[in-house]
């Protein structure tokens, strides 16, 4: 018995030592949380992974969010009809917001740690660079919301990282004007911290702000704000529109340019193709959309417009293949593969600007500062320029504008933002549709209920949190 | 003295010995004992011990009646033996395991011919139930054993070969076919939604949480399959799906024992599917260019090379399979050392070319008694395998995709690659490289040490060592690149891992009738998993294929990774027997694992079972003649489940994955890290049933069980405005019920004849019984073809989750029904002109509404899809539950008939009322690409014009109409029979065999997937499905021999 004891004691004790420690497994190729932010290069990893972020967004669906239920795009045989017959239900494509969000809580997640890496880490950094990256931060989160609330309106509002499990991760939709005002609060705070010596075309710069701030105006029909905003722009000195010549490096080269703001930066290498390529032109897939026949006709039959022959490609029969974020090639156009495409999407420019400048003086009823940037545009297209008699009104004016603005930014998901914030998506869209309803004998209602202007939200998305309703119709 | 002395012995022993080898083993060292002492008067008698068919039976014992054991001794390697006995004379008993006993009357020294008949069913026999033995006729919980000789049968390559159909319980699904593969093992259905967490435990000579991939059938002695918690608890965690023993074979104390086998397979396609031909494909073609909208049909050139063959694919990417299989062992033993050794090396040339796996596994087994109280064992195994994994996707399944008139070989007899953007098979299958090789070797060691009578403590400690390395590369040929572009990668990946173990076993016996068992331990063990790949493009040679070759190494997909995991666990348990006639047994496990939250590493998990053997009470007296034996088993366990990530229970920030601009960025995944996470719960409870009649001839054991999961962890969507997508929970439930049936009989026994029948049945209910959120969808929850699944609370996994489709309407017309969504019949008149419409026969004259598709009105030649919402639009409110993939009922019935020296085995099986979703048809025939050709039915069947009645939707609509959504029409009924395994085996009679010097020889014919009756049209009904939330969905698979093959087996 005595051996018993002793025995089990034994196997008793063994079992007992170390045995929390042993069990104490820590992640080999990734850190633990309080093992982060705590240097310099800890914030450029971290404003790294938000533009990162970006490229999630942007790589797979601006071209659904901003032109593909326009007139610019039509579907070819492997597309989808729910885009270009608004016909979008809570399981098309484009329908999620998770990448915006997955931005706004990386930027959340920078807002609160920057500080605190001088704070406890770094007590020398110099606050203008540390402030310098909270304005990037600031300024991602605010555009992120900027998408969000176009697309969709109302929408949780989370100004914090989520960090604890206990905390309740379901919340509620705040309205698309407080959702707005945030924006334009968070803009306003980054421009403050920004440094407009320190940047580059592919981060949020100091001009970046200003774009979106002059954005943001417009769409809340604020002309006086977004011409400020322009106006500072401009005051920077490090923009000018980029020549005839060298359009084509606005989108493969932007760096090169004084016309870029900003654009999103892609290396396949690292980062996998972007996939928005397969629907638009790779070399080994069809693409999901084909040129809108208007513009077809247009480009085709105005040879002289240098933006045509860049931007589509004129021998593919089918009409789906959109060049203009590839380098041209000699002779016969050659598309990267899907997964080793880059495709340099150029979230502002400064023809976006002019445009935009030229809307605020139609709208501050001043047809000659309106005519003077329009023909900006036009004329570096390599056509001549309009006569203030070609535009007797107002709404001539209005009209030849966006219609310059659909040709100079067709295909960056500015079009269906344009038409929305301009209330012309039923005017527009409504003759294009019926005849597509036509093409598919089906009854001829054109666009329908307008309330399908904001999108539906993604099924998964509001199955994952109880307290997200459905916009209506949908 | 010599009682309790054999007593010790069995203990001894008995914890590492086979069931079938530990009556012999316990004679022999009592033998060995007896023989040492000596007799005044005695004389030398002599004789053989042989079976029915002459065979001589080695290791039987022999010993003289009434001598208390003392006096007694082994049959030789020729089955011969000679001893001292009283001269008086007197009876001799003679007993083998296996064997029924008899007692000879001795009468002086001739030599005497003794022959042994085979036991049928033997009670007696030992279960291994976890770090001890037990009898059979003691055990509590619901355990199935499945014998050598039942492997045997089977000439099996794989673990899922050599236990389809054994047990009930047990769901094995086979996915012989390719080189290499094996299947899927289930013990009592799934209980969670990871396909891990639904493995069943592996315990190999003792090694918890072993490796099954790399066992030799033919080296294991026994399996022991654990179904109920109350068995399985022991092994606590993991142990929820049940636990699978396996204890390998083991020398004799005897000559040295080589046997030779070896088996040449002949495999054959067992199952071809006919094609569009040329002329279907230009039916085809013509059919898509006569479409409004239609494609171009296109590439029907009747003047270019490259579209006028007429390509039989199945013929040209199939060859006969050729398999060779050869086994050596060696085994034997002496008074202190047994050992057993063993190669075996498979050469499997597979159906599809150059498709290839070639394996060797060696094992040595040696235990060594160094001392009456110590005995040291060692268990070595090591495995190779090597292979080419041929890509099935762009192979087999292109083979039914690409046109059959697009050329294989240009002008001058080379091959194609890409054309008109399908790959040609032949060039996939010749030119594309994806060897693997994949090493592993396990070294157990273990000292038992026998501290006083009745105690006994085992320490052991075993190292894994895995290592796999794969080199892909996709020459030019191949490539869709333009330019042309060849890539490729290297990948190694290294497990090391260890584990340790401690325990005591105590038994005793008290005042006779009152028998304790107890079993105390610790256990821990640590895995480190670390891989590299390496990835390259512009490769400067394509026959060297080691990264310098490459000109341009890819980041994106070079890279490195680690991982580890460990577990600690306490154990013990309190057995209680009173006659053999009450058994009790108790468990007590607490497990702890890295992979939990800090505050909940700790799990505990007990169980008790009971069981009454109610043939021992005197009212059954009656029934004696009749049931031999009979014992009602009651039982409640808990076990656990950690199969989740390794760091699942942490808030990580990762890095390599989040480029930016030419900095790394670094950033929590999409996954929330979730500090509370513990422990998954799983109880059972089993009542069953053991019933033995006619001593032995025939057997029955029933159980029923219901098995409940708590505690699901569960990866649960976050709202993704966190910016998380989701966070691994403990939460919801799941609950499986079910019942098993098995027979074992003999239903003849002559002196020459013999048929031996297994029998089993098994039913499954699984359903989730609580799920946060109520319901989500698996797999395709969008507008595509592919398979989706609801998982709903009360519902069965492998729902399959989409349209119904009633049909396709005949005339544009025929989509209008009445304000509750019945059904229009469109009136024409005789010139085709449409008059109106009426319903049941009756002119309707209501409201006519029709059925839209995102915007779209369906049309004449559109599938009528269910409208389930009763709405004008068909949308995801329209899906319903479309079938469910798992079968009602599986079963197996294993024959196995010996005449003389013949003796035949065969194996039937089923599974029955599962169905399965077709969705390799389904990818042929959703029009969507331009070169994927329909199969034959849809391009004779298609909707042409007003008025067709079928079932095929037009083919032009690939995607306005919703036409080619998932749905019902390739739900297909996956019900099964098959005859799987025959094995005819002639065994040379022991006399001539003996002339040609060996100890024996037979020759066999073997056969597996003979015949199949299934309505299943694609490849073979069963193939295993990867992840439990999507099931049954046959993508295309590498498609299953069928084989017949020449054996010849020499035993020296």
């Amino acid at each position: 018995m005595k051996q018993l004891f002793f025995a089990s004691m034994a196997i008793l004790l063994m079992g007992a030592m170390g045995c929390n420690k042993f069990l104490n497994e820590q992640p080999q190729t990734e850190i633990g949380e309080t093992e982060f932010w705590r240097s310099e290069a800890d914030i450029q990893s971290g404003m790294a992974a938000i533009y990162d972020g970006f490229q999630d967004c942007f790589g797979n669906d601006y071209v659904l969010w901003g032109d593909a239920r326009t007139d610019e795009v039509w579907r070819n045989q492997y597309g989808v009809d729910d885009h270009v017959l608004n016909a979008l239900s809570a399981t098309s494509s484009g329908t999620s917001w998770a990448n915006f969000y997955e931005v706004i809580n990386r930027a959340n997640v920078a807002i609160k740690n920057i500080p605190l890496v001088k704070a406890k880490y770094v007590p020398g950094m110099d606050q203008a660079v540390l402030n310098h990256y909270l304005s990037q931060a600031y300024g991602a989160r605010a555009f992120a919301y900027y998408w969000i609330v176009r697309l969709w309106g109302a929408a949780p509002l989370w100004t914090a990282p989520y960090e604890n499990i206990n905390e309740d991760p379901d919340r509620p939709r705040t309205e698309a004007a407080v959702i707005l005002d945030t924006v334009y609060a968070d803009l306003q705070k980054a421009v403050a911290l920004s440094d407009p010596k320190s940047g580059n075309v592919f981060e949020i710069t100091t001009g970046a702000l200003y774009a979106m701030l002059m954005d943001v105006s417009m769409w809340k029909k604020d002309y006086g704000s977004a011409l400020q905003s322009f106006d500072k722009l401009m005051a920077l000195n490090k923009y000018s529109i980029e020549p005839t010549a060298t359009w084509k490096n606005l989108f493969i080269d932007p760096r090169s340019t004084k016309g870029a703001i900003w654009s999103l930066d892609w290396d396949w290498t690292v980062d996998g193709g972007a996939s928005i390529s397969a629907l638009i032109g790779a070399g080994d897939t069809n693409s999901d959309f084909a040129v809108e026949d208007s513009v077809w006709n247009y480009f085709t039959q105005h040879p002289m417009d240098i933006r045509g022959a860049q931007t589509i490609d004129f021998d593919v029969t089918n009409h789906d293949k959109f060049n203009k974020f590839y380098p041209k090639s000699v002779g016969k156009q050659v598309y990267p593969n899907h997964k080793e495409a880059n495709v340099l999407f150029p979230l502002y420019r400064l023809a976006d600007l002019f445009l935009l400048r030229a809307e605020i003086a139609n709208q501050q009823n001043d047809p000659a500062t309106a005519l003077q940037y329009l023909n900006i545009i036009h004329e570096r297209a390599g056509l001549t320029a309009y006569f203030a008699t070609d535009f007797p009104s107002k709404a001539t004016m209005e009209n030849a504008i966006l219609e310059e603005r659909k040709l100079e930014l067709y295909m960056e998901a500015k079009r269906w933002f344009d038409l929305v914030r301009t209330g012309k998506v039923v005017e527009v869209m409504d003759p294009v549709l019926k005849a597509r309803q036509a093409l598919r004998m089906s009854p001829e209602i054109g666009f329908g209920d307008k309330r399908k202007i904001l999108w539906p939200i993604n099924r998964n998305v509001l199955n994952a949190n109880i307290k997200l309703e459905q916009n209506p119709p949908y | 003295m010599q009682k309790i002395n054999l007593k010790r012995q069995n203990s001894l022993w008995s914890h590492f010995k086979e069931k079938k080898q530990v009556r012999q083993l316990v004679m022999m060292a009592c033998m060995l004992l007896a023989v040492t002492i000596s007799y005044g008067q005695s004389i030398q008698v002599h004789g053989t011990v042989q079976d029915e068919t002459g065979v001589a039976i080695v290791g039987a014992s022999v010993i003289v009646s009434g001598s208390g054991g003392k006096t007694g001794t082994l049959t030789d390697s020729t089955g011969a033996f000679s001893l001292q006995i009283p001269e008086k004379g007197g009876s001799l008993e003679v007993s083998a395991v296996g064997y029924e006993k008899v007692i000879i009357k001795t009468m002086g020294t001739q030599s005497i011919p003794i022959v042994l008949k085979a036991a049928a069913g033997s009670l007696d026999e030992i279960v291994v139930i976890g770090y001890s033995t037990q009898k059979k006729r003691d055990v509590t919980g619901a355990i199935t054993s499945v014998t050598a000789k039942q492997i045997e049968e089977r000439q099996a390559v794989t673990l899922e070969d050599a236990l389809q159909g054994q047990a009930a319980g047990l769901m094995v699904i086979n996915n012989a076919g390719e080189p290499g593969e094996s299947g899927s093992i289930q013990i009592r259905g799934g209980s969670t939604f990871s396909s891990a967490g639904n493995a069943p435990l592996y315990v190999i000579d003792g090694v918890v949480g072993a490796s099954a991939d790399n066992i030799n059938p033919s080296d294991i002695e026994s399996v022991d399959v654990l179904k109920d918690a109350a068995s399985g608890a022991i092994y606590g965690s993991r142990a929820a799906n049940g636990v699978i023993i396996i204890t390998t074979k083991m020398g004799m104390l005897n000559k040295p024992q080589v046997n030779l086998n070896y088996l040449h397979n002949f495999g054959y396609l067992a199952h071809k599917l006919r094609q569009a031909n040329a002329t279907e494909v230009r039916l085809y073609r013509n059919e898509q260019k006569s479409n409004l909208n239609g494609t171009a049909g296109g590439s029907t050139d009747s003047l270019n090379p490259g579209f006028n063959a007429d390509n039989d694919y199945q013929d040209a990417l199939t060859r006969l399979a050729n398999k060779d299989q050869y086994d050596i062992s060696l085994s034997g033993g002496s008074k202190n050392i047994k050992y057993y050794n063993s190669v075996r090396y498979v050469d499997d040339k597979g159906l599809i070319l150059n498709s290839w796996a070639k394996l060797l596994q060696i094992r040595t087994n040696i235990d060594f008694q160094a001392s009456k109280k110590i005995k040291f064992s060692t268990r070595f195994s090591f495995g190779y395998r090597d292979r080419n994994n041929i890509n099935e996707g762009n192979t087999i399944n292109q083979t039914f995709q690409r046109p059959t008139n697009f050329a294989l070989y240009l002008p001058d007899g080379s091959l194609t690659g890409y054309v008109s953007g399908r790959r040609n098979p032949l060039s996939v299958a010749l030119y594309e490289v994806n060897l693997n090789d994949r090493y592993s070797a396990t070294l157990f060691q273990q000292m038992e040490y026998n501290i006083v009578r009745g105690l006994k403590f085992t320490t052991n400690i075993t190292a894994d060592y895995d290592e796999g390395r794969t080199v892909k590369f996709s020459p030019k040929i191949l490539s869709s690149n333009n330019p042309l572009k060849n890539s490729g990668s290297e990948a190694w990946s290294r497990s090391i891992g260890w584990q340790y173990q401690a325990y005591l076993n105590y038994n005793k016996t008290i005042a006779k009738d009152h028998s304790f068992t107890g079993l105390l331990g610790f256990s821990a063990e640590k895995t480190q998993r670390n891989n590299s790949i390496i990835s390259g493009t512009d490769y400067v040679n394509e026959h060297i294929l080691t990264l310098n070759s490459a000109g341009t190494i890819v980041p994106a997909k070079t890279n490195t990774g680690a991982s580890g995991n460990s577990l600690a666990s306490i154990f013990g348990r309190i057995g209680y027997s009173y006659l053999g006639k009450y058994n009790f047994n108790g468990t007590v496990r607490r497990d702890g694992s890295s992979r939990f939250g800090k505050q909940n590493i700790w799990g505990n998990f007990y169980s008790g079972a009971v069981a009454w053997r109610f043939t021992s009470e005197h009212f059954m007296d009656w029934a004696k003649n009749i049931l031999t034996d009979g014992k009602l088993r009651l039982s409640y366990g808990q076990t656990g489940n950690e199969s989740i990530g390794n760091y699942d229970a942490i808030q990580r920030y990762g890095f390599g994955s989040y480029f930016y601009n030419g900095v790394s960025g670094i950033a929590t995944g999409s996954s929330f890290g979730n500090p509370t996470l513990s422990w998954e719960n799983n109880t059972q409870k089993n009542i069953g049933i053991d019933l033995t009649f006619l001593k032995g001839r025939l057997g029955i054991t029933s159980d029923y069980y219901i098995k409940t999961t708590t505690d699901l962890l569960y990866n649960q969507p976050l709202p993704v405005e966190t910016g998380f997508n989701s966070v691994r929970v403990n939460l919801g439930s799941f609950e499986t019920k079910g019942f098993e049936f098995s027979l074992n009989a003999t239903p003849v026994q002559t002196k020459d004849f013999r048929w031996d029948l297994i029998a089993n049945l098994s039913v499954e209910r699984g359903r989730v019984k609580q799920l946060p959120g109520g319901s989500f969808i698996s797999g395709n929850s969008g507008s595509g073809g592919g398979a989706g699944w609801l998982i709903r609370e009360g519902g069965r996994l492998g729902d399959f989750y989409g349209w119904k489709a009633l049909g396709v309407y005949a005339y544009d017309e025929s989509n209008a029904y009445d304000d509750n969504w019945n059904r229009l019949d469109p009136v024409f008149d005789g010139s085709g002109v449409f008059q109106g419409y009426t319903q049941n026969g009756k002119p309707y004259n209501g409201d006519v509404h029709s059925l839209y598709n995102t915007g779209v009105k369906l049309r004449g030649g559109d599938i009528i899809f269910d409208n389930v919402a009763k709405d004008s639009v068909i949308d995801d409110n329209d899906r319903q539950v479309l079938g469910n993939a798992q079968p009602s009922f599986y079963g197996a019935i294993i024959n196995t008939l010996s005449y003389k020296g013949f003796s035949l085995s065969f194996t039937f099986n089923t599974t029955w009322g599962n169905d399965l979703y077709n969705n390799a048809a389904q990818a042929l025939n959703n029009y969507r690409t331009t070169h994927i050709i329909p199969q034959p039915y849809v391009i004779y069947n298609a909707w042409r014009r007003p008025g067709d009645i079928t079932d095929v939707p037009e083919v032009s609509r690939k995607n306005t109409s919703g036409n080619m959504r998932m749905n019902s029409r390739y739900i297909e009924d996956g019900s099964f029979i098959r005859l799987s395994y025959v094995r005819l085996t002639y065994k040379l009679p022991a006399a001539i065999a003996r002339t040609i010097f060996t100890r024996d020889l037979s020759v066999y014919v073997y056969g597996s997937n003979l015949i199949t009756w299934t309505n299943y049209s694609w490849f073979d009904p069963e193939f295993t499905s990867n992840d439990p939330l999507q099931l049954g969905q046959d993508n295309g698979r590498y498609p299953r021999r069928r084989e017949v093959g020449l054996g010849l087996n020499i035993h020296f």
